[in-house]
């Protein structure tokens, strides 16, 4: 008797601890993990040129590997506020030459007169002061 | 599938680091407390937060304190070992059931966490500043350069520090200490109930505690769980030490309340609040609630002078006197702004259900339960909601607009202290059902 009474607990304990896990969606999640790697997974969460903008953030910063800290503005600020924490640097200072643009809906020219746009995909753009040439 | 080993191996490095300085063994030979085995993790828990947030203000290499850490934390699972193997049998008692299912919550948080890895508002507009600074091997006076460098920082140093000292070097790996530290106030709550009767009592309390306050937004960086889980460890200890008087808890009291001011600013209220609790509560001799008072004042003046000659200054997101609460002069503001106050209160008890949990324990207790709750909790109550009421009167931001964003996290932050004497009635309450 004692006997079925520990099994059916252990039963119910396991019962329950597999409920939580497909609740927590712990087999999907690791499925994910496995499926797609940390930079792959930062861009479906934070896009490319879209959201965050994390994508074209993340280009610029390989591409120009600049040594400053720079100014990151969304173009939707109430809807996503900017990704520049994941890419600051303590040791940099922050550019006001250089701008990245995420989402950015205006004109730019109109918007910032005296900067020029060196690299743009969609409506995300990393400008630079026009007189720094 | 290697960051998925590495997520299993970041808990085993929690897991480690939490085993020392206190032991069962020690505790023994020194203290007349008998503590289980989440009750010691929390006390290291505490000492090693405490230690942290002094790491956060030196500029020492956090390498070298880190492999510190993990060979003592070895060192005191080794001699937990033989410890156990020398009652010449294994003590698998629910405390050992229990550890096995924190390690499987824990898992499943963390790989949810992985999954869904994104930095909320706060997360990634302003606290991740500060763990970048101490990921990168920086110090508290780098911090003046960054955005809101007036907030605390022992949330962000957790999370630099751990990113740091992860495998994959990973953002996220850091913020994972936040939900095993919930976990660990959880478990905390409850392990200590039945003298280790009723195991699935205790399970069916974890879950229904888990279910309804759990939300992984506010792991996206947040701070909220860390300051839940300082105030649900005030709560449990301040009720042992009314018990036992004991000089080791006073000290654990007394760090969990410096560990709440540099948490987030609402810390330095709730350090007012703690002491009111204390004052009123403990139940000792009124030196020791003036040491109490004293010592806590003090950490709060440390804290304005750190801030004031490190950072440069000393804020709160606004001024707390100000012209503005002249319109209070006008009764009809004083109604409008309770009743929109009022209002958002009730809506925020649905997000995070914990509270109507709470609230309709104490009411079944108060009314129809023998067992009524701790008076300290009930205290804690009416000062708590006064508080919020305090905060949002005072400002001078639209309430319409700042209210839907900012109280219900107020509100799930404050539950933590209202845990455990709710986990006691509750408990009550499902012993007598079976």
């Amino acid at each position: 008797m004692k006997k079925i009474i520990t099994k059916n607990k252990f039963f119910l304990y396991l019962i329950i601890i597999l409920s939580m896990a497909v609740n927590y969606n712990f087999f999907l999640n690791t499925y994910t993990l496995i499926k797609n790697d940390y930079s792959k997974r930062l861009i479906s969460i934070y896009g490319i040129c879209e959201k965050e903008g994390y994508g074209f953030a993340k280009l610029i910063s390989d591409k120009y590997d600049l040594k400053y800290n720079v100014n990151i503005i969304n173009g939707e600020p109430s809807l996503y506020p900017s990704i520049g924490g994941l890419f600051y640097d303590k040791n940099k200072i922050l550019s006001k030459d250089y701008i990245i643009l995420i989402n950015f809906k205006n004109k730019v020219n109109k918007k910032f007169p005296n900067f020029k746009i060196i690299e743009q995909i969609e409506n995300c753009y990393f400008i630079k002061k026009s007189n720094n040439d | 599938m290697t960051e998925v080993i590495s997520i299993y191996l970041q808990f085993l490095i929690f897991f480690i680091i939490f085993q020392f300085p206190i032991n069962k063994s020690i505790l023994n030979s020194y203290s007349k407390l008998k503590f289980n085995f989440f009750e010691i993790i929390t006390l290291n828990i505490i000492l090693h937060l405490f230690f942290y947030l002094i790491l956060s203000f030196l500029s020492i290499n956090l390498k070298v304190f880190f492999i510190l850490e993990i060979f003592f934390g070895l060192l005191f699972i080794f001699l937990n070992i033989i410890n156990l193997f020398k009652k010449n049998r294994l003590a698998l008692d629910d405390n050992f059931i229990l550890i096995f299912i924190f390690v499987i919550f824990c898992i499943i948080l963390f790989t949810q966490i992985a999954g869904h890895m994104r930095l909320e508002w706060d997360g990634i507009d302003h606290w991740i500043y500060k763990a970048q600074i101490y990921f990168q091997e920086g110090t508290f006076a780098d911090i003046k350069h960054v955005y809101f460098s007036y907030y605390p920082q022992l949330g962000s140093f957790l999370w630099g520090y751990f990113w740091k000292n992860s495998f994959l070097e990973l953002e996220y790996f850091g913020r994972l200490i936040f939900p095993f530290l919930y976990l660990v106030g959880i478990l905390f709550s409850v392990s200590g109930l039945n003298n280790n009767k009723n195991l699935l009592i205790k399970i069916i309390i974890i879950i229904i505690l888990i279910t309804l306050s759990l939300d992984f937004y506010l792991f996206g960086g947040y701070q909220e769980y860390l300051l839940f889980f300082e105030l649900l460890v005030f709560s449990k200890f301040f009720d042992l030490y009314k018990k036992n008087a004991s000089n080791f808890l006073f000290v654990i009291l007394f760090l969990d309340t410096v560990l709440i001011l540099w948490t987030k600013q609402e810390g330095f209220f709730y350090n007012i609040i703690l002491i009111l609790v204390f004052v009123v509560f403990c139940e000792q001799k009124i030196k020791v609630r003036f040491l109490f008072s004293i010592l806590v004042f003090l950490s709060l003046f440390l804290q304005i002078e750190l801030k004031n000659n490190i950072i440069g200054n000393f804020n709160f997101n606004e001024t707390i006197i100000h012209e503005g609460l002249l319109r209070y002069l006008q009764i009809s503001e004083i109604i409008n702004t309770f009743l929109i106050i009022s209002k958002n209160i009730i809506i925020s008890f649905f997000r995070y259900p914990i509270w109507i949990l709470i609230l309709l324990i104490i009411v079944y207790a108060q009314f129809f339960d023998k067992l009524k709750m701790h008076n300290y909790a009930k205290f804690y109550l009416l000062i708590y909601f006064l508080f919020v009421y305090a905060i949002y009167f005072q400002t001078q931001m639209n309430l319409e607009y700042l209210l839907p964003i900012t109280i219900d996290r107020i509100l799930l932050q404050g539950s933590g202290f209202l845990v455990y004497p709710v986990v006691i009635l509750l408990n009550n309450m499902l012993l007598k059902i079976k």
